[in-house]
Protein backbone atom coordinates (compact mmCIF):
# COMPACT_ATOMS: atom_id res chain seq x y z
CA UNK A 1 0.00 0.00 0.00
CA UNK A 2 1.01 3.15 -0.99
CA UNK A 3 1.87 5.43 1.98
CA UNK A 4 -0.12 9.09 1.67
CA UNK A 5 2.79 10.77 3.48
CA UNK A 6 5.54 12.17 0.54
CA UNK A 7 8.31 13.15 2.44
CA UNK A 8 8.68 12.16 6.34
CA UNK A 9 8.98 15.58 8.03
CA UNK A 10 8.77 16.76 11.62
CA UNK A 11 8.15 19.85 13.59
CA UNK A 12 10.70 21.25 15.99
CA UNK A 13 11.41 24.42 17.77
CA UNK A 14 13.61 27.09 16.09
CA UNK A 15 17.02 27.08 16.95
CA UNK A 16 19.23 29.38 16.06
CA UNK A 17 21.01 26.72 13.37
CA UNK A 18 18.05 26.10 11.35
CA UNK A 19 18.40 27.48 7.97
CA UNK A 20 15.97 29.65 6.25
CA UNK A 21 18.29 31.51 3.92
CA UNK A 22 16.62 29.97 1.04
CA UNK A 23 13.16 29.35 2.32
CA UNK A 24 10.69 31.47 -0.25
CA UNK A 25 7.02 31.33 0.49
CA UNK A 26 4.29 32.84 -2.15
CA UNK A 27 4.08 35.67 0.45
CA UNK A 28 7.30 38.38 0.67
CA UNK A 29 5.99 39.21 3.92
CA UNK A 30 6.38 35.71 5.38
CA UNK A 31 9.93 35.12 3.88
CA UNK A 32 11.08 38.61 5.11
CA UNK A 33 9.68 37.19 8.16
CA UNK A 34 11.35 34.11 8.88
CA UNK A 35 14.85 35.40 7.56
CA UNK A 36 15.00 38.59 9.28
CA UNK A 37 12.52 38.98 12.15
CA UNK A 38 12.31 35.47 13.46
CA UNK A 39 15.26 35.24 15.41
CA UNK A 40 14.26 38.68 17.67
CA UNK A 41 11.01 37.46 18.29
CA UNK A 42 12.38 34.53 19.55
CA UNK A 43 15.13 35.57 21.66
CA UNK A 44 13.14 38.46 23.15
CA UNK A 45 10.20 36.13 23.95
CA UNK A 46 8.19 37.30 22.18
CA UNK A 47 7.01 34.32 19.64
CA UNK A 48 7.70 30.81 19.62
CA UNK A 49 8.59 30.01 16.39
CA UNK A 50 7.99 25.70 15.07
CA UNK A 51 9.50 24.64 11.98
CA UNK A 52 9.03 21.98 9.80
CA UNK A 53 12.34 19.73 8.78
CA UNK A 54 12.94 16.19 7.79
CA UNK A 55 14.29 14.13 10.44
CA UNK A 56 17.71 15.53 11.52
CA UNK A 57 17.80 18.57 8.65
CA UNK A 58 18.03 21.73 9.61
CA UNK A 59 16.84 23.46 6.61
CA UNK A 60 12.82 25.35 7.37
CA UNK A 61 10.78 24.15 5.09
CA UNK A 62 8.07 25.41 6.55
CA UNK A 63 6.84 27.27 9.98
CA UNK A 64 4.52 28.76 12.45
CA UNK A 65 4.69 31.03 14.82
CA UNK A 66 3.12 31.26 18.00
CA UNK A 67 2.35 34.15 20.74
CA UNK A 68 -0.31 35.13 23.25
CA UNK A 69 -2.45 37.49 22.89
CA UNK A 70 -5.80 39.07 25.19
CA UNK A 71 -9.18 39.96 23.20
CA UNK A 72 -11.09 42.96 26.01
CA UNK A 73 -14.37 42.97 26.06
CA UNK A 74 -15.81 46.85 25.54
CA UNK A 75 -18.19 47.27 28.61
CA UNK A 76 -21.14 44.90 27.37
CA UNK A 77 -24.47 45.86 28.90
CA UNK A 78 -24.85 43.94 31.94
CA UNK A 79 -27.64 41.64 30.75
CA UNK A 80 -25.34 40.28 28.71
CA UNK A 81 -22.12 40.19 30.68
CA UNK A 82 -24.19 38.44 33.42
CA UNK A 83 -25.60 35.74 31.17
CA UNK A 84 -22.38 35.67 28.71
CA UNK A 85 -19.02 36.76 30.40
CA UNK A 86 -17.69 36.52 33.90
CA UNK A 87 -14.05 37.59 32.72
CA UNK A 88 -13.46 41.59 31.28
CA UNK A 89 -11.29 39.50 28.68
CA UNK A 90 -10.42 36.62 26.82
CA UNK A 91 -6.85 35.09 26.77
CA UNK A 92 -6.48 33.85 23.69
CA UNK A 93 -2.86 32.18 20.87
CA UNK A 94 -2.18 34.23 18.08
CA UNK A 95 -0.45 32.29 15.45
CA UNK A 96 0.94 34.96 13.85
CA UNK A 97 2.74 33.79 10.47
CA UNK A 98 2.72 30.62 9.11
CA UNK A 99 4.42 29.73 5.70
CA UNK A 100 5.60 26.95 3.49
CA UNK A 101 8.82 27.14 1.28
CA UNK A 102 6.78 27.03 -2.28
CA UNK A 103 9.87 25.38 -4.07
CA UNK A 104 10.21 22.37 -1.88
CA UNK A 105 6.61 21.97 -2.15
CA UNK A 106 6.63 22.34 -5.53
CA UNK A 107 9.11 20.12 -6.60
CA UNK A 108 7.84 17.29 -4.07
CA UNK A 109 4.23 17.23 -5.37
CA UNK A 110 5.65 16.95 -9.26
CA UNK A 111 8.16 14.30 -8.48
CA UNK A 112 5.53 11.94 -6.24
CA UNK A 113 2.11 13.38 -7.95
CA UNK A 114 0.94 13.46 -4.05
CA UNK A 115 0.17 17.05 -2.82
CA UNK A 116 2.26 17.93 0.35
CA UNK A 117 -0.33 19.67 2.15
CA UNK A 118 2.64 20.93 3.91
CA UNK A 119 -0.10 24.36 5.19
CA UNK A 120 -2.40 21.91 6.33
CA UNK A 121 0.02 19.78 8.19
CA UNK A 122 1.66 23.25 10.22
CA UNK A 123 -1.61 24.47 10.86
CA UNK A 124 -3.15 21.39 12.28
CA UNK A 125 0.02 20.79 14.62
CA UNK A 126 -0.65 24.60 15.50
CA UNK A 127 -3.80 23.71 16.71
CA UNK A 128 -3.47 20.39 18.13
CA UNK A 129 0.34 21.78 20.25
CA UNK A 130 -2.06 24.94 21.40
CA UNK A 131 -4.72 22.52 22.61
CA UNK A 132 -1.77 20.66 24.48
CA UNK A 133 -0.67 24.48 25.93
CA UNK A 134 -3.93 24.98 27.52
CA UNK A 135 -4.28 22.35 29.46
CA UNK A 136 -0.82 23.97 31.36
CA UNK A 137 -1.96 27.41 30.81
CA UNK A 138 -5.64 28.42 30.32
CA UNK A 139 -6.69 29.69 26.58
CA UNK A 140 -9.76 29.90 24.93
CA UNK A 141 -8.93 31.06 21.89
CA UNK A 142 -7.17 30.91 18.27
CA UNK A 143 -6.39 34.16 16.94
CA UNK A 144 -4.97 33.98 13.09
CA UNK A 145 -4.37 37.84 11.27
CA UNK A 146 -4.78 36.60 7.89
CA UNK A 147 -1.70 37.89 6.10
CA UNK A 148 -2.59 40.13 3.26
CA UNK A 149 -1.01 39.05 -0.15
CA UNK A 150 0.77 41.83 -1.42
CA UNK A 151 -0.20 43.08 -5.50
CA UNK A 152 3.49 41.72 -6.51
CA UNK A 153 2.70 38.43 -4.32
CA UNK A 154 -0.72 38.15 -6.70
CA UNK A 155 1.25 38.57 -9.83
CA UNK A 156 3.36 35.44 -9.08
CA UNK A 157 0.74 33.26 -8.41
CA UNK A 158 0.10 33.54 -4.47
CA UNK A 159 -3.99 32.76 -3.03
CA UNK A 160 -5.21 34.60 -0.66
CA UNK A 161 -4.67 32.42 2.62
CA UNK A 162 -7.94 33.56 4.15
CA UNK A 163 -9.65 30.93 2.15
CA UNK A 164 -6.95 28.30 3.38
CA UNK A 165 -7.83 29.75 6.98
CA UNK A 166 -11.68 29.50 6.50
CA UNK A 167 -11.26 26.00 5.27
CA UNK A 168 -10.54 24.68 8.57
CA UNK A 169 -13.39 26.47 10.60
CA UNK A 170 -11.62 29.59 11.25
CA UNK A 171 -14.40 32.51 11.16
CA UNK A 172 -13.88 36.17 11.26
CA UNK A 173 -15.10 38.27 14.28
CA UNK A 174 -17.47 40.19 12.26
CA UNK A 175 -15.69 43.87 11.54
CA UNK A 176 -12.60 42.90 10.67
CA UNK A 177 -12.85 40.17 7.98
CA UNK A 178 -8.67 39.05 8.20
CA UNK A 179 -9.43 38.38 11.76
CA UNK A 180 -10.29 34.91 12.16
CA UNK A 181 -11.07 32.89 15.57
CA UNK A 182 -11.55 29.58 16.43
CA UNK A 183 -12.61 28.50 20.07
CA UNK A 184 -10.15 25.97 22.01
CA UNK A 185 -13.77 24.14 22.60
CA UNK A 186 -13.91 23.48 18.82
CA UNK A 187 -10.47 22.31 18.53
CA UNK A 188 -10.71 20.06 21.71
CA UNK A 189 -14.02 18.79 20.15
CA UNK A 190 -13.34 18.11 16.65
CA UNK A 191 -10.07 16.20 18.70
CA UNK A 192 -11.91 13.88 20.17
CA UNK A 193 -13.77 12.49 17.07
CA UNK A 194 -10.57 11.54 15.40
CA UNK B 1 -2.42 74.31 -4.20
CA UNK B 2 -4.88 72.05 -6.84
CA UNK B 3 -5.07 69.07 -5.35
CA UNK B 4 -6.57 68.61 -1.96
CA UNK B 5 -3.97 67.78 0.53
CA UNK B 6 -4.20 64.89 2.77
CA UNK B 7 -1.67 65.74 5.46
CA UNK B 8 -4.17 67.74 7.63
CA UNK B 9 -3.02 67.10 10.62
CA UNK B 10 -0.11 68.88 12.19
CA UNK B 11 2.31 67.62 15.49
CA UNK B 12 4.28 70.27 17.69
CA UNK B 13 7.44 69.09 19.73
CA UNK B 14 9.55 70.60 22.03
CA UNK B 15 12.96 69.08 22.28
CA UNK B 16 16.48 70.71 22.87
CA UNK B 17 18.54 72.28 20.33
CA UNK B 18 20.98 69.61 20.54
CA UNK B 19 18.43 67.09 19.36
CA UNK B 20 16.99 69.34 16.77
CA UNK B 21 20.47 69.80 15.21
CA UNK B 22 21.02 65.58 15.20
CA UNK B 23 18.11 64.89 13.38
CA UNK B 24 17.91 68.26 11.07
CA UNK B 25 21.64 66.78 10.16
CA UNK B 26 20.01 62.63 9.94
CA UNK B 27 17.59 63.42 7.55
CA UNK B 28 19.77 65.75 5.45
CA UNK B 29 21.83 62.75 5.26
CA UNK B 30 18.77 61.34 3.65
CA UNK B 31 17.75 64.23 1.89
CA UNK B 32 14.23 64.65 3.52
CA UNK B 33 12.94 66.77 4.77
CA UNK B 34 12.84 67.15 8.60
CA UNK B 35 9.23 66.80 8.95
CA UNK B 36 9.18 63.67 6.32
CA UNK B 37 12.09 61.95 8.71
CA UNK B 38 10.65 62.19 11.78
CA UNK B 39 7.06 61.45 10.53
CA UNK B 40 8.49 58.53 9.19
CA UNK B 41 10.52 57.19 12.33
CA UNK B 42 7.50 57.69 14.65
CA UNK B 43 5.76 55.61 12.15
CA UNK B 44 8.03 52.84 12.37
CA UNK B 45 8.62 52.84 16.08
CA UNK B 46 4.47 52.98 16.30
CA UNK B 47 4.07 49.79 14.26
CA UNK B 48 6.21 48.24 16.48
CA UNK B 49 4.84 48.93 19.83
CA UNK B 50 1.18 48.25 18.76
CA UNK B 51 2.57 44.47 17.00
CA UNK B 52 4.22 43.91 20.76
CA UNK B 53 1.55 45.28 22.40
CA UNK B 54 -0.72 42.24 21.83
CA UNK B 55 -3.97 43.25 23.14
CA UNK B 56 -6.66 43.83 21.06
CA UNK B 57 -9.67 46.31 22.30
CA UNK B 58 -13.22 44.65 20.85
CA UNK B 59 -16.05 46.80 19.97
CA UNK B 60 -19.08 46.24 21.44
CA UNK B 61 -20.54 44.47 18.51
CA UNK B 62 -17.25 42.46 18.31
CA UNK B 63 -17.45 42.00 22.27
CA UNK B 64 -20.72 40.43 21.62
CA UNK B 65 -20.40 38.11 18.69
CA UNK B 66 -17.25 37.00 20.54
CA UNK B 67 -18.98 36.18 24.10
CA UNK B 68 -22.08 34.45 22.15
CA UNK B 69 -19.56 32.23 20.03
CA UNK B 70 -17.20 31.75 23.55
CA UNK B 71 -20.80 30.70 25.80
CA UNK B 72 -22.20 28.44 22.12
CA UNK B 73 -21.86 24.88 21.17
CA UNK B 74 -18.39 24.57 19.52
CA UNK B 75 -18.71 24.03 15.99
CA UNK B 76 -17.04 21.53 14.85
CA UNK B 77 -15.13 21.71 11.08
CA UNK B 78 -14.69 18.08 8.96
CA UNK B 79 -11.83 19.70 7.56
CA UNK B 80 -9.83 20.12 10.59
CA UNK B 81 -10.98 16.48 11.46
CA UNK B 82 -9.52 15.09 8.59
CA UNK B 83 -6.37 17.33 8.78
CA UNK B 84 -5.96 15.85 12.42
CA UNK B 85 -6.59 12.02 11.44
CA UNK B 86 -3.72 12.88 8.37
CA UNK B 87 -1.58 14.81 11.08
CA UNK B 88 -1.83 11.54 13.52
CA UNK B 89 -0.38 9.15 10.52
CA UNK B 90 2.10 11.35 10.13
CA UNK B 91 3.79 12.15 13.72
CA UNK B 92 1.90 8.63 14.99
CA UNK B 93 0.27 9.31 18.54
Amino acid sequence: MQSDQVFPHTIVPWTKDHDASNFTSNLQSITKYIQDQAHRDVSSFASSIFVLTAPGDMVIRGFYSLSSISLVYSDLPDRAKKRLSRYPQVSGILLGRLGVDRDFSEKLYASSGIKPRFGEFLLTDAQLRCLKITKEIGSALLVIDAEQPSAQDLTTGATDPLNFYLKYGFTPLTSKPRRLIKTMRAVAAEFKSV
Amino acid sequence: MALKDKKQERIDARLTAEAKLQIDQAAAMQGRSTSDFMVQAALKEASLVIEQQRVIKLTMEESLALAELMSAEPQINQSSINAMRRHKKIVGY
